[in-house]
């Protein structure tokens, strides 16, 4: 009997030794997901655990050719430790443990640069590590979740012994510890808990949703891929599987939000600048040395203290070098920009704000309500990558805090105008900061940006088309107005039709005057003239007649050549914007003249239509503008005068033109097919105007695209457009192809 | 500045944006147009220009007005011109509306023909008008309103030169200059101070020879300049030392040999080596 137990308590011994070296089976394909009554356990010894104090610390690599890193102690930027290894991986922090890898080792140093330990790789790069207390737990692997090959080490801290090891064919993602439970994602849509002491696998999560990293904070564990979910009763109910409302087909879209629940946070927009994911790719290890992934993030830090998942101060960011902005973690609205003067190379979000270090070794923090700076200091060190730890609560005083902080408007401008070419993407993202604001701040912002020569012709359009939306702060773009061409004082051409299609937007009839200047002036080019003369139909001002009327009457019939003054062949200079262009903003003179006057004042569309030298192609457009707008017959006889030089076009005379809805509702079905041709582009434009001939029968022909490249890809697809039947003859349409919403 | 005519009942003002549009905003009102008494209310081009040639001929008050009414009705672009130039050949203030609105049309030709219409004007409402259209878009139009005002201009058009100068001077590629450049150096030299021709000088070395060389000889040719400001022309020439100055300086040197200018220009060239 003795005997019998001896041997049986031999054997556990042996069992145990055993277990705590080779492991007990894990990862088992065949095994299906906890209940919630197997998972409430581990959550409630989460909720218990203690969470150790991190001490704050920058690590730092300097650029190629130097080798290793620095250690430094923040807030006060002391240097702690320079290591010189050849390190191959980016460094992991993980509480007073410094890992990479260098030559087939797994290498651990303390805060003060000393080597504490090694370990083996086994072949396998190092990809990720969690810490509780005096175990950290590493994953290896890291060649992405396509290739299922990986290794989880679980070590003493202080020693490197290690108290388990597995390797397995599966990916491994980003671990994460709550006392001796330990939560590791693997092959994109498996979590594993595990007790660090049995070693055993004790609860397993298996989500549709996609898992890739877990991240403990506090007293709460969360997991997650392209949202995050807090381990928790409610989630444990739902399985973590994502809302209903998100699509099968838009699994493999990475920018595609989900729909964010109390269970779940997603990024709430998609449109971030290059892109951005959710994280960067915990399955793949990130290389030590420059690396763009880590310059082009979103950065959000959930907050255990907030019910369900909840980010730290309602807030998460996005980084686009030099480009940091602030929004809303529920509705992704854009609370501020901030423009630094170099790249920034790492960036944490603590209570409070980011903390960020820039490539020239400034370390700064900015504030998550307003994007100004409140701490900044100098390590004194060239970043070429840096990595920080930094508690949730990190202080860091006020040293380096901007004297004169500007506003939030001022710092979407800043982003907005910088010069910096590769910032084109956050310069778009900082329009549509200001776009979402409706202070007439932002209107202001938005008109320097679209009147400042020396934006790109992209930015300054997709401040143009925001510009069109405002409601508020009109007089910025009366104000901008005011100015006009001039050889010696103004030798740029303001963008007159975008800022009067701005200023109908937001009727403001202080910009009457301004706008009738413009339709006088010669330098107003002839598609901006229509959309001047449709801003003044709109704001319908009475004041404006004059202008208008004395505008048809004095181009009605300036068609043809004319003889240079002490002679020369005769010329016609205006042959291409009378082409169509200036036709069409005829009729949008007249237009403006039949919605804002009387009988009286039609009665001036009249005398250009009945005018023997008005072409007939013009008269059918002056005819069209006036039909809907008086019942005293209707003009646009077909007539053959017309002598002198010039030429009345051959074009069949009728009325009744499509009005621009039915034209845009034509179009509406291929706006997708139009869409693709701008793929390949280089710049895209945030409109494209698509110009054509169309016939009674709707058939189109001629196409004529705004931008010369889409010529061939646009110019199909519109010839195939079918539009209403009219009575129009042959008729220019324009048709506007929205390329920003 | 380049000053647009309104022609608004309403005489809006101009953008505050150039001092000239503030100083001498030409807003010329259009009424509504009444009917046009016979012959004038033609759409025959041709009879249209017979009128206008008649205008001019027999130089009967009510007869420009006529013109420049059916002007601003609209007419094709060569019954404009035709216009335009009957108005420039009367040189009848009667016509200053139709040329003030045609001063901003979008035909730069049309433009040319209106400068040239106040050019004969010469009313200081068009000098003013003239002024602004040194910033036109059109750089034909730009060199005949600088040619303009170096004969009808005064010293607030000198002071429109020297800002068109400034501009231009530096800012072409081409070996002769900018036109605008020379045109606007000569009309300073016909119509500016002595100071102004002083300050010209300091040019010489920025501008090309060829485009200063005719301004120079338009100061030496006034009879209003004292002698030494002729004399520190004819240094500053010297002082170029160039095959092109020599010859500057002989050929004046023959218009006055016996003068005590002409004597100066032919020392300071014999001492320019061939």
């Amino acid at each position: 009997m003795k005997t019998r137990l001896s041997l049986g308590l031999c054997g556990l011994l042996a069992l145990a030794a055993c277990r705590s070296i080779a492991g007990t089976a894990g990862f088992e394909l065949d095994r299906g997901p906890s209940s919630r009554d197997d998972l409430g356990p581990v959550i409630a010894r989460i909720a218990n655990a203690n969470s150790a104090a991190v001490p704050a610390v920058a690590v730092v690599l300097p650029p190629s050719p130097a080798q290793g890193f620095s250690v430094f102690e923040l807030p006060s930027g002391r240097r702690l430790s320079q290591v010189s290894a050849r390190i191959d991986t980016r460094p992991i922090i993980v509480g007073d443990v410094i890992l990479s890898h260098v030559q087939g080792m797994v290498v651990a140093w303390s805060l003060d640069g000393t080597e504490r330990w090694r370990a083996g790789d086994d072949g396998l790069s190092l990809n990720a590590a969690a810490r509780d207390g005096d175990h950290i737990a590493i994953t290896l692997g890291g060649n992405g979740l396509s290739t299922h090959q990986g290794a989880l080490l679980v070590v003493d801290a202080s020693s490197g012994h290690r108290v388990s090891e597995r390797r397995i064919a599966h990916a491994l993602g980003q671990p994460a510890m709550a006392g001796n439970d330990l939560f590791v994602p693997w092959d994109g849509q498996n979590v594993s808990v595990f007790d660090v002491d049995s070693d055993q696998e004790i609860a397993r999560v298996r989500s549709r949703d996609v898992m890739a990293l877990c991240v403990r904070e506090g007293s709460a564990v969360y997991l997650g891929g392209r949202g995050l979910y807090r381990l928790s009763p409610a989630a444990a109910e739902n399985g973590l599987t994502p809302p209903p409302e998100a699509s099968d087909a838009d699994a493999g879209a990475a920018s595609t939000p989900r729909p964010t629940s109390a269970t779940r946070w997603a990024l709430p927009r998609a449109d971030l600048p290059g892109n951005t994911p959710f994280s960067i790719d915990p399955y793949t290890t990130v290389r030590s040395g420059m690396n763009a992934r880590e310059r082009v993030r979103a950065l959000w830090r959930p907050d255990p203290a907030r019910p369900d998942v909840a980010m730290t101060d309602g807030k998460f960011y996005s980084l686009f070098y030099r480009a940091l902005f602030g929004m809303d973690a529920t509705t992704g609205a854009i609370q501020w920009g901030y423009l630094h003067t170099a790249d920034i190379v790492s960036a944490e979000v603590v209570r409070g704000g980011v903390v960020f270090v820039d490539e020239q070794g400034n370390i700064a923090m900015v504030d998550q309500a307003t994007g100004a700076r409140r701490w900044g200091t100098s390590l004194n060190a060239a970043a070429q990558q840096v990595v920080l730890q930094l508690p949730m609560e990190f202080t860091a005083g006020s040293t380096g805090a901007d004297a004169n902080p500007t506003s939030a408007v001022e710092r979407l401008l800043a982003v907005a105008g910088d010069s910096d070419t590769r910032l084109m993407p956050a310069q778009l993202f900082a329009v549509k900061g200001l776009a979402e604001s409706t202070s007439a701040d932002a209107t202001r912002a938005l008109v320097a940006i679209v009147t400042h020569p020396s934006n790109t012709q992209d930015l300054r359009a997709a401040a143009g088309e925001a510009l069109t939306h405002r409601t508020s702060g009109g007089y910025a773009i009366t104000e901008a107005l005011s100015a006009r061409y001039d050889y010696l004082r103004q030798p740029i051409v303001p963008p007159s039709g975008l800022l009067a299609r701005a200023l109908a937007s937001s009727h403001e009839q202080s910009g009457v005057a301004a706008l009738v200047a413009h339709l006088n002036d010669p330098a107003t080019r002839a598609a901006d003239v229509a959309d001047i003369a449709a801003a003044l139909r709109d704001l319908g001002d009475p004041a404006a007649l004059p202008a208008l009327q004395e505008f048809l009457r004095l181009y009605h019939a300036d068609f043809g050549e004319v003889t240079p003054p002490g002679g020369g062949d005769a010329i016609d200079e205006r042959a291409d914007e009378n082409s169509g262009t200036f036709l069409q903003a005829l009729g949008a003179v007249a237009e403006a003249i039949a919605r804002i006057g009387g009988n009286a004042q039609l009665a001036s569309i009249d005398d250009a239509i009945s005018d023997q030298r008005t072409p007939r192609d013009l008269r059918a457009t002056l005819a069209g503008a006036r039909s809907g707008h008086s019942t005293a017959g209707t003009a646009g006889t077909p007539s053959t005068g017309g002598g002198g030089s010039s030429e009345p076009s051959s074009m069949v005379v009728g009325v009744g033109a499509l009005a621009q809805s039915q034209i845009d509702e034509a179009f509406a079905p291929v706006r997708p097919r139009l869409l693709e041709c701008l793929r390949s582009a280089t710049s895209r434009p945030a409109q494209v105007r698509i110009q054509f001939r169309y016939d009674t029968d709707g058939r189109i022909t001629h196409p004529s695209i705004g931008r010369a490249e889409f010529q061939q890809c646009m110019g199909e697809i519109v010839t195939g457009v079918q539009l209403p039947t009219s009575t129009a003859g042959t008729e220019i349409g324009t048709f506007y192809l929205q390329v920003i919403p | 500045m380049r000053l647009f005519a309104i022609g608004l009942a309403l005489g809006v003002a101009l953008g505050a944006s150039t001092a000239f549009a503030q100083e001498h905003p030409p807003t010329p009102s259009t009424t509504e147009p009444t009917g046009l008494p016979a012959p004038w209310d033609t759409d025959d081009p041709a009879e249209l220009m017979r009128l206008f040639d008649r205008a001019v001929v027999r130089n009967q008050p009510g007869q420009i007005p006529m013109v420049s009414t059916v002007l601003l009705r609209g007419v094709p672009p060569n019954v404009a011109a035709s216009g335009l130039e009957a108005i420039q050949r009367s040189g009848r203030a009667e016509g200053s509306e139709a040329v003030l609105r045609f001063l901003s049309h979008r035909r730069p030709t049309l433009r040319r023909y209106a400068v040239a219409a106040a050019w004969a004007i010469h009313t200081p409402a068009m000098v003013r008008a003239i002024e602004s259209s040194l910033g036109d878009p059109s750089a034909a139009v730009r060199e005949h309103a600088a040619r303009a005002l170096g004969e009808i201009g005064d010293a607030h058009s000198v002071t429109a030169l020297w800002q068109a100068l400034e501009h231009d001077v530096d800012r072409t590629l081409r070996p002769e200059g900018s036109e605008l450049a020379h045109r606007a150096a000569v009309s300073i030299a016909r119509r500016g101070t002595p100071e102004d021709i002083t300050r010209l000088l300091t040019f010489m070395q920025r501008a090309s020879f060829t485009a200063m060389s005719e301004a120079l000889q338009a100061a030496l040719a006034r009879t209003d300049v004292p002698d030494p400001i002729k004399v520190n022309v004819i240094n500053a020439v010297g002082n170029l030392a160039t095959p092109d100055a020599r010859t500057f300086l002989t050929d004046f040197a023959r218009t006055a040999p016996r003068s005590p200018l002409g004597r100066q220009a032919t020392e300071t060239a014999s001492h320019i080596q061939q």
